[in-house]
């Protein structure tokens, strides 16, 4: 069961999460960045559920959908409006437009592939490394169902599989990859029935309530630690607008959306903590306030940043 | 000095890099206690332990982007692909990944990965199993393409190679392999992007890469017979490309043919001709030319594939039809 | 042609005894006919014919062993008539004439360089370094003749532009001759002092034979290339010389340019031939009729000094030394050395420079200096027996002078019917340098010291 404390520490961070989107929309709305971004709202318990349970020195490869999961890692929230807004704040140092390729190496950030599937190799790359430095640490890499259709999912599993790997493999079964359900492309009804085939453990888990993904995680974290191999858990989440910023949307109906939205972790979780007494009303609503203020102030931070000389775009093509 | 095998040199690199450096690994298909499909990883695993040089399964994405992993995360790779032809099958892993993570995350990490992977024609290995693939990657920035033609130089880019925080694609030439030369004794660097004249001449410039450095010093000597001095020039690599030590031959013998195994359309020939061109038209008593294998998949068959590559013949003349001008 | 093997005929048939021919050498067959009879250790059968043909040679007679694929004759396919060598060549050939011949995508093959004339059309074939060497020596490319028959221009042509071989050898060749009309500005660099001599370029030192800049050159014409009429037999396609082609350019360019307009005079030659023989006796020198007119031009050039100037487009520069142009026909063609500075010698010493200029010019020994800066033309093709015509002036001269062939012609002595030896002289001139009554004034004063008239 997770602890107060840290069901506490994990509406907070999904209030961080989505705020944080909140203004970067704002911005998008402003015209001060391109309208190029994924929205996560409606995923942050996933995003915040999983990471949540991740050491610092943890090794995360994120996805497109949001940046729940890197802001929950510990990716300073001012660099990501920089990275968003072409500045020298960015953790790209001005390279970055968007979420694609933001880096924090001193928390295990290690990037995204901008190629849906590219992540899998590389953690389990990653995890080979932490087998073979004979540390503990772990690989959380996050993937929605439709890229574990991709064959590199399939030898990075096999292969951490086989060696017990110390990765995550976490899908954000959303439904949809952009417009093409799940049921037209998947061909069994779980990602996570795959697991067997590969000789690891696969879960289900409710990917709107971020106490089961947490402690679902938190198994495999353990797991992985111990160095049992890794594990498969699939979050059943919704994200509540586009695939992009300007997506028709045609491909969905607007009852389906209402149904998902009744259950928006950011209503349901602090309804559901009131309850069982592990916070007050008044305690979400400072929390709000002081989390709005928060990224107010990182995004105020992030407005001073600089556009970088146009040589920037030579640096660090080698080292 | 010691004379040693091509292939021999290789495994020497990797032993001498494995010694020095805790977090220098080598993975592959097969090269574990098998000693690898061409026998180069011999002995490695045996006197190193299967944590260092280990077999993958037959996942060549996972060979080149788990490198890149593993790279990522403070290790040295050495990953062997059986073939250079599949480079083709890890090219996201090879092409946007190795090449450039780097870069696209603002610098933030290096990726120190080695791909090692046996090219070219060699007895009928066929028309995916016998390619030169430098082309494909001529245009990866981020990424190193080294091509050594001699032992010795195999032993110094590739010990360069691991030692560098860039990724390296290493591409050994399947038909060198017995090929015997004098390796220094102790640690014999190469560094990456420096071309090497193998033969010094006043008439006409070859610029050759792997076997076609061979073929052009054959030439070279026939030539020399009928008093035509030919300068050869081996770039030891197409990524970075040594281009001042060619363009300053040019510049005095004003003739140049241009050759390696791969076809003309997008090889590293057209690069060369292409910087010649723009950098030093004005020294050319003829036409560059390029001397390289057919525009066609390899044929299958050994006799077949002979006629599908160049031949010391062709650059004699070639080089003589330079000097009609 | 194609082969005739033995076949196998039986699963284990290793070899056979060919028997007896049946079909005959040099005679025809069609598939189905029998060819020979074979005996194996089991049965003799026939062997037919697949492919219609003609034995050519027979390899092996009949009652003998051969191993199963033995080659046993060689057959003439319909049509065709080889020789004994043809059949020789066949046999030693390599085997693959089963393979279809591959097709040709790309001809990996050097093709032959265009011909020369094909060259020309699409401007000077020269590669680059050639192209920098001539730069750098000054040369117009133009002006170089290519040494080999594909028309390529090589160094060794550019480097022949300028420093010409002047053996006996040359002489037959059109390269005897430096480029003598390559810069025709070069006698103007001083105004009004003495136009210096050009200098062979040093192919050391670069540029050195670059235009002054004072005087602009005449703009190039635009060559034009002529439609030639098709389907007519062609005699000859002859490359202009070096000479030749500039002579063109620059006769086309004076005939565009320079406003040019001739003036006519019948002098009297009747005093010509005492005055000649009087002068031959008192120098001791074979003096001519040429001499004579160059002596005449001198004292007409005194007294007109304009018609020895050039107009440089804003400025008349009148010369102060007299520098003939003398059209030479030579064996290698036309050649027009120059007379220097004849002002201020004598007729005996004109007529031995002149001399000696002929016979250079006739070896194909002239010197770069021997072909610069004239001012004045005179052309005395006339001894070829034309009577007259509109001789073209040469830009940037002023003045040429036609001397016509002489001619015994009625005319009138001091109103009396005489018959004289007469020769028409025809004067061109540069319009822009002399108006009408200064060109008659030239005119009329070259008659009269022709004449010899006082």
């Amino acid at each position: 069961m997770t602890s107060p404390e840290k069901q506490q520490e994990l509406y907070r961070e999904m209030l961080r999460v989505a705020y944080w989107e909140q203004r970067l929309l704002r911005f998008i709305e402003e015209g001060r960045t391109s309208g190029f971004y994924h929205a996560g709202r409606g995923q942050e318990a996933t995003a915040v559920g999983a990471t949540k349970a991740l050491r610092t020195d943890d090794y995360l490869l994120y996805d497109h959908r949001g940046l729940g999961h890197a802001i929950a890692k510990g990716v300073p929230i001012d660099r990501l409006f920089g990275d968003f807004l072409g500045t020298s704040e960015g953790t790209t140092g001005g390279l970055g437009a968007g979420l694609v390729h933001i880096a924090w190496p001193e928390v295990g950030v290690l990037g995204q592939s901008g190629t849906l599937g590219g992540a899998f190799p590389i953690a389990a790359g990653a995890g080979l490394s932490a087998r073979y430095r004979e540390t503990d640490q772990v690989v959380l890499c996050f993937f929605g169902e439709g890229a574990s259709n991709r064959g590199t999912f399939h030898e990075a599993a096999n292969v951490a599989a086989l060696w017990k790997l110390p990765v995550i493999w976490l899908c954000a079964n959303n439904g949809y990859s952009v417009s093409v359900p799940v049921a037209k492309s998947l061909s069994v009804p779980q990602v996570a029935d795959r697991a067997s085939a590969y000789g690891m453990p696969g879960t289900v888990v409710d990917g709107m309530d971020p106490d089961a993904v947490y402690e679902a995680v938190t198994v495999a974290v353990q797991r992985a630690r111990a160095g049992e191999g890794p594990s498969l858990i699939e979050a059943m989440t919704y994200r509540f607008r586009g695939h992009y910023e300007g997506d028709p949307q045609t491909y969905r109906t607007k009852e389906e959306l209402a149904f998902w939205e009744g259950k928006d972790p950011l209503i349901s979780y602090p309804r559901r903590l009131i309850e069982e007494g592990v916070a007050s009303l008044e305690w979400v609503e400072a929390m709000q306030a002081e989390v709005l203020d928060e990224v107010e102030q990182a995004a105020q931070r992030a407005l001073k940043g600089v556009k970088p000389d146009p040589s920037r775009i030579f640096q660090h093509v080698y080292a | 000095m010691s004379e040693m095998s091509y292939a021999r040199a290789i495994n020497r690199a990797m032993a001498e890099e494995l010694e020095r450096d805790p977090t220098v690994f080598v993975m592959g298909q097969d090269v574990g206690a098998f000693g690898g499909a061409f026998g180069i990883t011999r002995g490695l695993q045996e006197r190193f332990g299967s944590k260092r040089v280990f077999d993958t399964p037959i996942s060549e994405n996972f060979l080149a982007g788990g490198g890149v992993g593993a790279a990522l995360t403070g290790l040295r790779p050495i990953v062997e692909l059986q073939y250079a032809d599949f480079i083709a099958i890890a090219m996201d892993e090879i092409y946007n990944k190795a090449a450039k993570w780097r870069y696209m995350h603002g610098g933030l990490f290096t990726v120190p990965l080695v791909i090692r992977a046996p090219e070219g024609a060699a007895n009928g290995a066929g028309p995916e199993h016998s390619q030169c693939p430098e082309g494909l990657l001529l245009s990866a920035a981020g990424l190193h393409v080294v091509t050594p033609s001699t032992p010795a130089d195999a032993l110094g880019l590739l010990k360069s190679a691991v030692r560098s925080d860039n990724p390296v694609v290493f591409l050994e030439h399947k038909g060198l392999y017995s090929l015997k030369g004098e390796v220094p004794d102790g640690e014999h660097l190469v560094p990456i992007g420096v071309a090497d004249i193998k033969r010094a001449g006043r008439d006409v410039t070859i610029v050759a890469w792997t076997t076609m450095v061979h073929q052009a010093l054959a030439a070279a000597e026939i030539l020399a017979a009928e008093g035509i001095e030919v300068e050869v020039i081996d770039p030891r690599g197409v990524r970075p490309l040594d281009k001042d030590t060619i363009l300053e031959s040019v510049r005095r013998t004003g003739r140049l043919v241009v050759t390696h195994e791969a076809p003309k359309p997008g090889g590293a020939a057209s690069e060369v001709a292409a910087i010649v061109a723009e950098e030093a038209t004005e020294y050319l008593a003829a036409p560059v030319m390029r001397v390289c294998g057919a525009d066609i998949p390899l044929p299958q068959s050994a006799e077949l594939e002979k006629f599908a590559i160049p031949s010391v013949d062709e650059l004699v003349k070639a080089c003589r039809s330079l000097l009609d001008y | 042609m194609h082969k005739l093997f033995l076949p196998r005929l039986g699963q284990t048939m290793e070899e056979g005894v060919l028997a007896r021919w049946v079909t005959k050498p040099e005679t025809e067959f069609r598939p189905g006919d029998d060819l020979y009879e074979v005996e194996t250790e089991k049965v003799t059968t026939e062997v037919q014919a697949t492919l219609p043909g003609r034995l050519v040679r027979v390899l092996v007679d009949g009652d003998q062993t051969v191993p199963v694929g033995a080659l046993l004759a060689v057959v003439a396919d319909p049509g065709e008539a080889p020789t004994e060598a043809d059949i020789n060549a066949f046999l030693d050939g390599r085997g693959l004439s089963v393979l279809p011949a591959p097709e040709e995508e790309v001809s990996e093959v050097r093709t032959a360089p265009e011909s020369p004339t094909a060259g020309d059309r699409l401007g000077v074939r020269a590669m680059p370094r050639t192209r920098a060497l001539a730069r750098q020596l000054g040369v117009d490319l133009n002006d170089v003749r290519a040494g080999r028959p594909d028309g390529l221009l090589r160094e060794a042509d550019v480097r022949e532009v300028v420093t010409p071989v002047t053996s006996a050898s040359a002489a037959s060749s059109p390269m005897g001759s430096p480029v003598s009309l390559t810069e025709p500005q070069q006698p103007f660099q001083n105004l009004g002092a003495t136009p210096q001599a050009r200098q062979t370029p040093d192919p050391q030192i670069p540029d050195q034979t670059r235009l002054a800049e004072p005087v602009r050159p005449l703009t190039p014409v635009p060559v034009e290339l002529v439609a030639l009429p098709v389907g007519v037999r062609e005699r000859e396609r002859r490359i202009l010389s070096p000479v030749a082609r500039r002579m063109s350019h620059i006769t086309a360019r004076s005939w565009s340019q320079v406003p040019q307009f001739s003036q006519s005079v019948d002098v009297n030659a009747g005093s010509w031939k005492g005055r000649r023989d009087r002068l031959r006796e008192e120098t001791g020198q074979p003096i001519g009729y040429t001499d004579l007119a160059l002596d005449a031009l001198v004292r007409a050039v005194h007294e007109v000094p304009e018609a020895n100037s050039s107009f440089d487009g804003k400025e008349l520069v009148i010369w102060g030394d007299i520098n003939v142009s003398v059209a030479v026909d030579t064996p290698t063609g036309l050649q027009v050395p120059v007379l220097h500075q004849i002002q201020d010698l004598s007729i005996a010493g004109r007529a031995t420079q002149f001399r000696a200029l002929i016979e250079r010019a006739r070896r194909g020994a002239l010197t770069p200096d021997d072909v610069q800066g004239g001012t004045i033309t005179l052309s005395n093709l006339g001894m070829y027996g034309v009577e007259g015509g509109m001789p073209m002036v040469t830009a940037p001269q002023a003045t040429v002078v036609f001397v016509g062939a002489m001619r015994e012609t009625v005319t009138a002595i001091e109103g009396a019917i005489a018959i004289r030896p007469v020769f028409t002289v025809v004067n061109g001139f540069d319009h822009r340098a002399l108006d009408g009554a200064t060109a008659a004034r030239f005119t009329a004063s070259l008659r009269r010291h022709m004449q010899g008239d006082r």
